[in-house]
């Protein structure tokens, strides 16, 4: 069985969260093979690195979000965030007043992170246990070398945690994670929902195997059911369409803030490729596989992966294949 | 010991930042750790001024053989030319 599909009209797919979870895990594309040692842990699904264009049409398809227990207001906007900057942020270029703002170049240098794409106007998010802030987590990651990195996920199911792929695999680095602590909502200090670590992992073999930014994404699946307490994001795989122009919001842990803030930015599309999404909202080093997400009617659809820097920055696209391998995950 | 003058083709934005960079038409990936020391003009700036297009020379050591015919490299410096 497949998640439920819309066409055209994701504002209606208002289904319960019970009918994404009675998806099966084995129903996602054949396995792929992996290193024995970790064959009980990680997995890369095959499918995604030999995909060919479908011919079919393209149809939407969306998975709710859960709120968690207990249900709290949700945030719309921030205090100290300009919403008409976002809403205006990858629009053709305007001349504003915002050039009175503006630093000399030479002044500018080394002071304004690359990625912070104009002026900075990220928002701290504290406390960060309102939905959706809860929904998304600090990781600290060890790799199999010993290396250390810092990295942003967030809930799509009770157990299970997206990210970047270069999240849970680095072949500089001795390729799947050791071990990643996993602490949602994470407010500095605060740990209000506790911590878990996660030593189990997926991706696809489009990024273990061929280490195509195309394919950049995976997964942490967790011990316990930490996702019941914070509840998690919905997903969606949008048309070329619905995604130009969207405004997007993105929130995670940037390493230039102090450790374990959640920052907030939002803004719209600057461009869409076949499996990326591009925009000029305001990131950070730390913040790789953070959730982009549409607020839509109350509710909040994931269309990407944070991934990469440089202004537009970019997150791998939630296409069908994504669709796919991500209602699997949800549910182990 | 490896040294590779490189153009930065992506940056992979955890922290420490991750980079794909090509020489040639070669790929590598490349790891900062906590220590990798970012030099630009004498001085030592941070990580957050490497960009894509950017041409920089890495000085690291070999990790592993990578995948999909991509090396890995483990930065220990990494020096930014003026201009």
């Amino acid at each position: 069985m497949r998640g439920k599909q819309y066409e055209q009209k994701p504002s209606q797919a208002a289904v319960a969260h019970e009918s994404v979870s009675s998806e099966q895990p084995g129903s996602s594309p054949g396995r792929g093979t992996h290193s024995q040692e970790t064959e009980d842990m990680h997995t890369e699904v095959s499918g995604e690195a030999t995909e060919s264009v479908s011919a079919t049409p393209f149809r939407e398809a969306v998975a709710e979000s859960f709120s968690g227990a207990p249900l709290q207001a949700e945030i719309e906007f921030l205090v100290g965030f300009d919403p008409s900057r976002a809403i205006n942020e990858g629009l053709p270029f305007a001349a504003t007043e915002d050039y009175n703002d503006l630093l000399p170049a030479e002044a500018a240098e080394y002071q304004t992170p690359e990625t912070v794409c104009g002026r900075d106007d990220r928002v701290r998010i504290s406390p960060a246990t309102a939905v959706p802030w809860r929904w998304i987590c600090q990781l600290i990651i060890t790799m199999p070398n010993g290396a250390g990195f810092r990295g942003t996920g967030w809930f799509i199911g009770p157990k299970c945690v997206m990210t970047a792929g270069h999240c849970v695999y680095s072949s500089a680095n001795g390729g799947w994670a050791r071990k990643i602590e996993v602490i949602p909502g994470m407010d500095g200090a605060a740990r209000p929902f506790g911590s878990a670590v996660g030593t189990c992992f997926r991706s696809v073999k489009g990024w273990t195997s061929s280490a195509d930014p195309n394919y950049d994404y995976g997964c942490i699946i967790l011990p316990a059911p930490l996702g019941n307490s914070t509840g998690y994001f919905g997903f969606a795989c949008l048309s070329d369409a619905s995604l130009t122009g969207l405004l997007l919001n993105n929130s995670g842990y940037p390493g230039d803030k102090a450790f374990g803030t959640q920052w907030f930015n939002a803004g719209r599309t600057s461009q869409i490729t076949a499996r990326k999404i591009y925009y000029m909202l305001d990131t950070y080093g730390g913040q790789s596989g953070s959730p982009v997400w549409r607020l839509c009617n109350g509710q909040r659809h994931a269309v990407g992966i944070h991934a990469y820097g440089g202004c537009p920055n970019s997150a791998t696209r939630i296409v069908q294949a994504v669709f796919d391998n991500m209602l699997a995950w949800r549910n182990l | 010991m490896i040294t590779l003058p490189v153009v930065i083709r992506d940056v992979m934005e955890t922290w420490p930042l991750q980079l794909r960079v090509s020489l040639g038409s070669k790929f590598y990936l490349v790891s900062l750790w906590e220590d990798t020391e970012i030099r630009r003009g004498g001085r030592v700036v941070t990580a957050s001024i490497l960009v894509p297009g950017q041409r920089i020379i890495v000085y690291g050591r070999v990790s592993s053989m990578g995948v999909g015919g991509t090396d890995s490299v483990i930065a220990d410096v990494i020096t930014v030319p003026d201009g």
